[in-house]
């Protein structure tokens, strides 16, 4: 803490004395700090937008006593804005994001739930209202093919959408509308590293190198999923705070998974001969948490804990720190007119929770932990489609991508009992598989874009359709509305012993619709 | 046997009073012509008609289609005396030195061995060929020559509709480079397989702010290969070439009418020649199109029906007039071109959709450019253009902001993948240049020996 307060305070001394540094020599300071406002200002610019997000749930929760059926689920405002400053020699640049929700229906009654239980903090004030600056850094270019990075700001590797292959430098916030924001940079976690891109043009390629010294908050690390009880909280948990009573926490201190340890990694892009390909190398956390289970509860039933006893009396949250090498490639097939894409990674000793029967079947998972190696694969083709013209007479071709999805978990052995989530009795199988699609078209110059996403989970069953359409008014004005739709789920029920709660199946019933208002400057 | 005439006042009044009418609808033989600066419009558009202008009559130098936008929808046109454009001597050697390496091949209508200089300087009446060959001219020199970069660190979208006005605006970075027509150094960069690299920027409104599309377009005339970063999800994907006649965005334009053609020339499978006739066009626009800030467009009447009429100065120019046929799979069944036949710049273009009804109208707005390469480097370039789709009244306009600069030291490295995410991303943003130290030096074609065949053209 004091290792960070230094630095900030170091940081922002700094980076005021050089935005100031590039006026010329004047007389008095005060002329000086006159004409370095001045410079400032005319150098600086600002964006972002004001957003108004309202969804209604379709169907009715099992968790609650009361129908929530078209009950308002969330209502959410959203001041995001974006300040960059251009020095010439160098770019400095400041985000941040200021979420407010107003007590909902479905949340008011979930909080009832979370009361009983032992909850002691609020689900809109200590969860979904946030403000942070997301993203601060400032961008140095040096001989033309040297770009650097410093500060806390975002890393994309990877061509796969929906899922994470590569794409595990950040972790995702899935807590406030799990996965369905569509523009995932909000969701995504910003990080502080150092990022360093060279330009090799003589190779037709870039190589990256980033370092993260592991000065971020707890917080910051790993996909955060509601396990508070919360809106989106998993069928049927809707209501019950596993970090209530100290019955879970996360552990961001582990050996195999302390945030203060750096993660790395380096990744070459480059073409050649119509293939765009990359290679990396990345040593990060593992992008899913999983149950480091308390011995001193569970070990007369068998329990091992993963190395350190945790801290929380059921077990600790812990992301894991793995090494991941991977590739990628795209390359446009001009006879068939499509852009095929895949992504290959191979992440060594992933963490898996076991034992689906533990306790009875209460407490899947809670056994231990089993280190697997894991290769996850995906292949996508993109293409414009004439069709939307003639079928919905759309202005233009539309887009359309399919992808599959599969993780594949090696040396796989029945017998070890992996579960595909710890809490809920579905093992893992050796291949878990997943398609989606996506499908967009315009009318109007653009004016108004209809688009549906979809998936299927091959291994498990259950599907999501989202329909959407998009309305663009003038250069500030845009309007979204939404249905979110879970199907064929049969999601666990509370108190019961199952094992096919599979990778959609917790979204059972929770169908809704979004309406999203955004004024953009 | 000789008569006498008797001489009669009343009969010489007469007389007089007959060959003044006579005169007064001779006047368009022997009136003076229309002064610089005569506004035509449709109140006195059928006055205007049988008038000259530099020894033309107006009705003859509006195309069919100006002439119903005059008349129908409200365009006003200001006269301006011809001008010569200058030209970069530099181009007249480089034609010299390797026109005669550029050789067409008739079955497949590429062209290779291209370096620099104008293609066919010697096309004749009797070639079969001309019209193609007249479009690779315009293709590998238009701009007078081509730059070998162009700079244009801000442009602008207007989409207006012509009803009700200005519905939106786009903010925009460019940035291309030409591998080939290079008049300092070697005249082909890299292998030859690359013609003209392109990158282009958003950067506003909000929700298009960082996309970003990079394109590498080939010698050989394979489908462009182009990429586009999405900044909501962090991401370069490769697209498909195979939309090179599809809308772009949701502009009124397609991917082939950048700048009016930016096809590969033999995508489109035939042309046909229709002859010279001198037009009016601009062609020296009255000045920059944008301030970079403002909503202000000077030269475009963005307060009167139909909000997208352009407001400048029209000079007769004679022009190559050539028909392009459509493949079958175009939304258009033809175009008709009409490009300068001294600077090689398309003035306007005319597109008719599958049942040969007229749809759009493509106009430019022309200047020359100085360059910051040396007191010679100078060409032609089109800092606004109206894609107006006649059939919806509605328009793109597009205009540049005050900084563009042609042939600012920057090279091929400064045209990538990389430049498109590092623009994206925000960790850079394009130069901006000082105006040139030196004083430019025009030449002309008149004081060059010039003796073309292609110039002669009927």
């Amino acid at each position: 803490m004091k290792k960070r307060r230094k630095f900030f305070l170091t940081t922002t001394s700094l980076l005021l004395f050089i935005m100031g540094f590039s006026v010329s020599a004047i007389a008095s300071p005060f002329d000086w700090t006159l004409s370095a406002m001045d410079n400032i200002e005319k150098r600086t610019s600002f964006h972002g937008f004001l957003q108004q997000g309202v969804s209604f749930n379709t169907q009715n929760l099992r968790e609650t006593p009361q129908d929530d059926a078209w009950s308002t689920q969330m209502i959410r405002s959203t001041v995001y804005g974006e300040v960059t400053t251009d020095l010439d020699w160098s770019r400095w640049t400041v985000i941040a994001r200021y979420d407010l929700e107003y007590e909902s229906e479905a949340v008011k009654n979930i909080q009832a739930l979370r009361v009983a239980g032992g909850s002691k903090d609020d689900l809109t004030k200590d969860w979904y209202n946030n403000f942070d600056f997301r993203e601060w850094y400032g961008d140095f270019r040096f001989a033309d093919r040297f770009l650097l990075r410093l500060g806390k700001q975002q890393v994309v590797w990877g061509n796969t959408d929906f899922f994470s292959g590569l794409d595990i430098i950040h972790g995702y916030e899935n807590t406030w509308r799990s996965f369905l924001e569509a523009p995932n940079e909000q969701r995504r976690k910003p990080l502080i590293m150092a990022n360093l891109t060279t330009d090799v043009p003589e190779l037709d390629g870039s190589l990256q190198l980033i370092f993260r010294p592991g000065w971020d908050r707890d917080q910051d690390i790993g996909n955060s999923y509601d396990v508070f009880g919360g809106r989106w909280s998993q069928q049927p948990n809707k209501g019950v705070n596993f970090f209530a009573n100290n019955l879970v926490k996360y552990n961001l201190n582990h050996s195999e998974g302390d945030q203060e340890d750096p993660t790395y990694g380096f990744r070459w892009d480059g073409r050649a001969g119509g293939l765009d390909y990359s290679f990396a190398y990345l040593h990060s956390f593992f992008g899913d948490p999983f149950v480091n289970p308390s011995e001193a509860t569970f070990g007369a039933l068998g329990a091992r804990h993963y190395k350190e006893e945790p801290k929380g009396v059921l077990g600790d949250f812990l992301f894991k720190q793995v090494d991941i090498v991977g590739i990628t490639a795209n390359y446009y097939i001009a006879l068939l007119d499509i852009v095929a894409r895949t992504e290959l990674s191979y992440t060594f000793d992933a963490p898996y929770n076991f034992g689906s029967d533990f306790a009875g079947g209460t407490l899947p998972g809670f056994a231990g932990v089993k280190e697997k190696d894991v290769v996850r694969m995906m292949f996508n083709f993109d293409r414009n489609v004439k069709f939307v013209q003639w079928l919905f007479g759309a202005y233009r071709p539309g887009f359309l991508s399919f992808q599959v999805f599969d993780n594949w978990v090696m040396d796989y052995d029945e017998d070890e009992d992996l579960v595909l989530q710890a809490g809920f009795g579905r093992k893992l199988t050796e291949h878990e598989t997943v398609g989606t699609m996506i499908l967009s078209w315009n009318y109007y110059y653009d004016r108004i874009t209809p688009q549906i996403a979809a998936g299927y989970d091959f291994s498990n069953q259950g599907a999501f359709i989202i329909p959407s359409i998009s309305f663009t008014k003038g250069d500030h004005w845009r309007l979204m509305f939404e249905y979110d739709m879970f199907v064929n789920l049969d999601g666990k029920k509370a108190g019961e012993v199952e094992k096919s709660h599979g990778l959609l199946h917790g979204f059972e019933r929770n169908d809704q619709f979004y309406v999203r208002l955004q004024y953009q400057f | 046997m000789r008569y006498r005439f008797k001489y009669n006042p009343v009969l010489m009044i007469a007389l007089i009073a007959l060959i003044g009418t006579a005169m007064m609808f001779a006047a368009p033989t022997l009136a003076a012509d229309l002064k610089a600066g005569t506004v035509i419009d449709a109140k006195n558009l059928d006055e205007m008609k049988p008038q000259t202008f530099e020894g033309k009559t107006i009705a003859s130098m509006l195309t069919e289609k100006i002439e119903w936008w005059v008349r129908n929808h409200n365009l006003q046109i200001t006269l301006r005396n011809s001008e010569p454009f200058p030209v970069d001597p530099r181009w007249i050697e480089a034609t010299n030195k390797y026109s005669a390496e550029v050789k067409f091949d008739p079955s497949t209508r590429n062209v290779t061995g291209y370096k620099a200089g104008l293609a066919f300087p010697n096309i004749t009446d009797d070639d079969p060929n001309k019209a193609d060959k007249l479009i690779w001219n315009f293709y590998l020199t238009g701009g007078w020559p081509r730059p070998s970069f162009q700079h244009i660190p801000l442009f602008r979208f207007i989409f207006i509709d012509g009803k009700r006005g200005v519905e939106q605006t786009q903010t925009w970075t460019f940035e291309k480079i030409w591998m080939a027509g290079n008049l300092t150094g070697d005249p082909v960069l890299g292998d030859g397989s690359v013609y003209f690299k392109q990158l282009i920027m958003a950067l506003e409104p909000f929700d298009i702010r960082g996309v970003g599309s990079f394109k590498i377009r080939s010698t050989d005339g394979r489908p462009d290969d182009s990429w586009v970063y999405a900044r909501s999800v962090r991401r370069t994907r490769r697209l498909s070439g195979g939309g090179w006649y599809d809308p772009i965005g949701g502009t009124d334009q397609l991917n082939d009418e950048v700048s009016i053609f930016s096809a590969y020339p033999n995508w489109f499978p035939a042309y046909k020649y229709h002859g010279k006739r001198t037009v009016l066009a601009i062609a020296h626009t009255q000045g920059d199109s944008w301030d970079g800030k403002s909503d202000s467009y000077p030269y475009i009447d963005t307060k009167n029906p139909p909000y997208f009429n352009p407001v400048d100065v029209w000079e007769p120019r004679e022009v190559f007039v050539i028909e392009a046929t459509m493949p079958d799979e175009h939304v258009y069944s033809k175009r008709i071109y009409y490009i300068d036949c001294e600077g090689w710049v398309p003035y306007y273009s005319e597109a008719y959709d599958k049942k040969g009804e007229f749809v759009k109208l493509f106009l430019t707005n022309n200047m020359v450019e100085p360059g910051l390469q040396n007191p010679q480097d100078i060409g032609l370039r089109d800092p606004a253009g109206h894609t107006i789709d006649f059939k919806r009244m509605h328009a793109t306009v597009y205009v540049w902001g005050a900084n563009w600069r042609r042939n600012p030291p920057m090279g091929p490295n400064d045209v990538s993948v990389a430049q498109m995410e590092g623009i994206a991303q925000g960790k850079f943003t394009p130069p901006d240049f000082p105006d040139p130290t030196f004083k430019h030096e025009p030449k002309y074609m008149k004081d060059f020996n010039v003796n073309w065949s292609t110039y002669k053209l009927k």
